[in-house]
């Protein structure tokens, strides 16, 4: 809650008058989050996953980075005797646990990798089996391996989003609608997108993202989702794992929230310019979305008082903040600082100046 | 005003020529700014102002000199050196993650008090005693975590064995992960447990009561590894809230309550003239915590608030959207979804509130509004928030700390510097929300109606109040009133007594007297429940559009 300063009669500002105060408002509102470069993607390890790669090493698209297990076993072995070469983390001799008797749970063709030793001289381990390839999708380098996590060194430039769904994919990348904020309908998703990362605008709805995923399209990058229907796609896939379906990668990155969300200008800007590049790498699990290198960042377009409206009336309108309002009073009954907002003229409509709450701005410049 | 003895200063020396200061609270979801000078003699809050994390901070304190330039020219003389006056800083941050492995569910519940209670998150739990080695091991090794809480329930026999069961578990985690901090509570317990990386707590059944600079400094994450903060050593926030609460509680000779609810967690604070008595930090009292986003039992509970209309899947991503980026969207609907997710966030602070208790919760005479959720609903908004997630039957002033004061001259280290700043702000900084009478518990007055009287200079009124409802009387900040209130069965605001007179005070929120039962029962079914919580926001929103 806000006091506006008591003031003279000769002093009084009109709304339509700037506040006294700093002339270059845009100071006041955030910069728009802009992709990153040489971004880091962090992938969880679980116990039974056996990295192929090492620390320092470089990696490729596509080059296998970890193997993982379609199926997971706790295995308890008593031990006899005092071993002292037993160490956590560490690969156990399947060949050993072979031969033993009473252990019907190791297969040929099985890892077992050690817990811990119990205090009641019981090994407990897990069997690793069916292994699966996790490839890498990105191009860079192995910064940091240890137990439970990999991290890589992203070559390129990286846009994170709040939201993702899915398994990491690569494709190339497709511009499904023609601006950040329309909507993808199921219709104008054509076969020609197998296999491609598409941009589908603000959102897209439950049957575009079936439709989507039937005709091979490898991930979308979208403003917003309806977090209902990310469980809808969860069921979907838990009903195909247990009929012992195996599902093709699908990835859905949202780059602002849930629900009906604009693509931000900066983020839109930059999916723009890599979608006549090289293949993308859509990583859910680090919420991002990485663009070949030589991408040409966003921003430079911008000046330094170009704004855009993130939330509330006039939604993803990008205009000029030309002064601060101060603090005015919104529907709704709260008061928050404004700023006065030129935004430019289209065929329909003249240009307008208004006043636009601060915490719905973002800054493009 | 410089920052604690022996350690670096977290802003410029004061400068010589003015006495002129600013205070600036590093939110996780906003900024605020205020600036004070001397003025006829004492302190006065001149001007104060608000932006969203990421704004410029600079901008902001020169846009309060300007402004304060503006309306009395000179009063600041000389400006031009605004950059080198003195800066009082708190910052607030996000939760820690610990797992927490304990012997059993006793012991993991007094983890969960010593720890949850304290602003860090859990993030899971492995037992001793329900131990499954591979669940352990991939809860353990989460990259994630900050740290691992250990925690035993005494030294029985039972416990003796469990622990044993835990140690080697232990042992294979800080192998591979010899970076990640051991918080042990009890280390006496767990005598193997030791060396670098190892921090001693309290046993996790220690009353919560107090202030414990040491395990606060601790548990605040300062003293454990961690990603480097761009904050450096500037004071918690939620932390030095409590010194403040104290000094004013000395100051006033009464017992003061402080909440705040913000976007990484939530505090609550009982200072008496003696001191913190008891201080709560929860992270999932946030204004919508970040388990929200997965969890859909948790936001549940908050969209059961709303009395917005829209479809529930739209209704709950709006709330999902709250948490991802709360300070959008605040005007129209948006102030209605935040009252929504304000009433959830301090029903849960409650929760936990009364949960730790070992006796009666210590209770203030005033309430003070604190933290950025109670700057985004209008004033009556806050005053029914209060009434619906702090139930207790009384009367409660409520007080807000609109500029976001009490946290920057909380890290003053001296009391004496506290208590001078604070007489002179006292007026400027709390404003007024009003007060809130919660008639009874439901079981006498709920059933027939209660008279009430209020006398203030400006009105004298005489209302039946129905059970079961909220009744706002318009009372202007400041305005004092004489209330009567007469329960036809039973006793009044959980005292014997039938009938009850007291003083009360008005504010932006007016009077808000509320005869429905404590606590509240709400229908389970949506549209019922939607309905009554509709009927009992009438009066509050009635006047907005």
């Amino acid at each position: 809650m806000e006091r506006t300063p008591v003031m003279s009669p000769e002093r009084s500002v009109t709304p339509q008058q700037p506040m006294p105060g700093v002339s270059d408002g845009w100071r006041f509102v955030p910069l728009a989050p802009g992709p990153l470069l040489d971004p880091d993607l962090q992938l969880r390890l679980w116990p039974g996953d056996r990295a192929l790669v090492s620390q320092g090493d470089a990696v490729g698209p596509g080059q296998p980075l970890v193997e993982r297990p379609r199926e997971r076993v706790r295995l308890d072995i008593p031990l006899r005797g005092e071993p002292t070469d037993l160490v956590p983390g560490a690969e156990l001799d399947i060949e050993q646990l072979l031969t033993a008797r009473g252990r019907p749970q190791v297969r040929p063709g099985d890892r077992v990798t050690l817990l811990y030793v119990g205090a009641d001289r019981v090994a407990h381990a897990v069997v690793a089996r069916e292994p699966t390839t996790i490839l890498s999708p990105v191009a860079g380098t192995v910064v940091a391996l240890g137990p439970g996590r990999i991290v890589v060194r992203a070559t390129g430039l990286g846009l994170r989003g709040p939201v993702g769904w899915g398994r990491p994919v690569l494709g190339r990348l497709i511009i499904g609608v023609a601006g950040p904020d329309e909507e993808l309908r199921a219709s104008a998703i054509d076969i020609g997108a197998a296999g491609a990362i598409l941009v589908a605008g603000a959102r897209l709805d439950i049957e575009a993202l079936t439709r989507a995923r039937a005709i091979g399209v490898a991930g979308i990058v979208c403003g917003g989702v309806v977090a209902r229907e990310l469980r809808q796609l969860d069921e979907s896939d838990e009903r195909q794992r247990a009929a012992l379906h195996a599902t093709t990668p699908f990835a859905i990155l949202a780059l602002d929230g849930f629900g009906r969300r604009p693509i931000p200008v900066r983020a839109w800007d930059t999916l723009v310019a890599a979608s006549t590049g090289d293949p993308v790498a859509v990583v859910p699990e680090a919420r991002m979305v990485v663009l070949p290198p030589g991408t040409a960042p966003a921003g430079g377009r911008w000046t330094q008082d170009a704004v855009r409206v993130t939330a509330g009336e006039g939604t993803a309108s990008v205009g000029r903040l030309v002064g601060l309002a101060g603090t005015v009073r919104r529907p709704g009954g709260t008061y928050l600082p404004g700023a006065h907002v030129v935004f430019p003229g289209t065929v329909d409509r003249p240009v307008r100046r208004t006043v636009v709450p601060l915490p719905d701005l973002e800054r493009l410049g | 005003m410089t920052g604690p003895s022996g350690s670096p200063g977290y802003h410029e020396p004061v400068s010589t020529g003015t006495l002129a200061f600013f205070t600036i609270d590093h939110g996780t979801a906003s900024t605020a700014v205020s600036l004070i000078a001397p003025l006829e003699g004492r302190f006065r809050l001149l001007a104060t102002g608000i932006a969203p994390h990421g704004a410029e901070v600079d901008a902001m304190l020169e846009d309060l000199v300007l402004r304060v330039e503006a309306v009395e020219p000179g009063l600041l003389d000389p400006v031009a050196g605004w950059r080198r006056w003195a800066r009082l800083e708190s910052v607030t941050r996000g939760p820690r993650r610990a797992l927490c492995v304990a012997t059993s569910e006793r012991a993991a519940t007094d983890l969960r008090r010593l720890l949850g209670g304290r602003g860090w998150r859990l993030t899971g739990r492995v037992l001793g005693s329900q131990l499954d080695p591979l669940d352990a091991v991939a809860a353990c090794l989460d990259p994630d975590l900050d740290a691992l809480a250990v925690a035993a329930a005494g030294r029985s026999d039972e416990e003796q064995r469990l622990r044993a069961r835990l140690l080697p578990l232990l042992a294979a985690v800080r192998a591979q992960r010899p970076d990640l901090p051991l918080l042990v509570c009890g280390p006496g317990d767990w005598p193997t447990l030791e060396g670098p990386g190892v921090h001693a707590l309290p046993p996790a059944d220690a009353p919560l009561d107090g202030d414990d600079p040491v395990l606060d400094e601790l548990l605040s994450g300062a003293a454990l590894p961690g990603p480097a903060d761009t904050d450096g050593e500037l004071p918690d926030g939620r932390r030095v809230i409590g010194a403040s609460v104290a000094t004013l509680a000395q100051l006033l000779d009464r017992r003061i309550e402080a909440v705040d609810i913000g976007h990484s967690g939530g505090v609550r604070v009982v200072a008496g003239p003696g001191g913190v008595e008891r201080r709560l930090v929860v992270a999932d009292a946030a204004l919508v915590p970040e388990e929200a986003l997965d969890h859909d039992e948790l936001l549940e509970g908050i969209v059961g608030w709303s009395t917005l209309r829209a479809d529930p899947a739209s209704l709950a991503d709006r709330f999902r959207n709250l948490r991802i980026a709360p300070w959008r969207d605040v005007a129209g609907d948006g102030a209605r979804l935040r009252s929504a997710a304000l009433r959830a966030a301090l029903g849960r602070l409650d929760e936990a509130w009364r949960d730790t208790d070992r006796g009666a919760p210590p209770v203030g005479d005033m309430l003070i509004c604190a933290g950025g959720a109670f700057a985004a609903v209008p004033p009556p908004a806050a005053a029914l928030a209060v009434a619906d997630g702090m139930r207790r039957p009384g009367a409660r002033p409520l007080f807000l700390d609109h500029a976001r004061l009490l946290g920057p001259i909380g890290a003053l280290p001296d009391d004496g510097d506290r208590r001078r700043l604070l007489v002179d702000l006292l007026d400027d900084a709390l404003l007024p929300l009003g007060s809130v009478v919660i008639v009874g518990d439901g079981r006498s007055t709920g059933r027939t109606p209660a008279m009430l009287r209020v006398s203030s200079r400006l009105a004298r009124q005489e209302v039946e109040l129905a059970p079961g409802g909220l009744h706002l009387v318009d009372l202007p900040p400041g305005m004092p009133a004489h209330l009567e209130l007469e329960g036809r069965e039973g006793g009044v605001l959980g005292l014997r007594s039938r009938r009850v007179a007291l003083e009360v005070s008005g504010g932006l929120g007016g009077l808000l007297v509320d005869t429905r039962d404590v606590p509240l029962r709400l229908p389970d079914r949506p549209e019922r429940r939607r309905a009554l919580l509709e009927a009992w926001e009438r009066p509050i929103w009635g006047a907005e559009p």
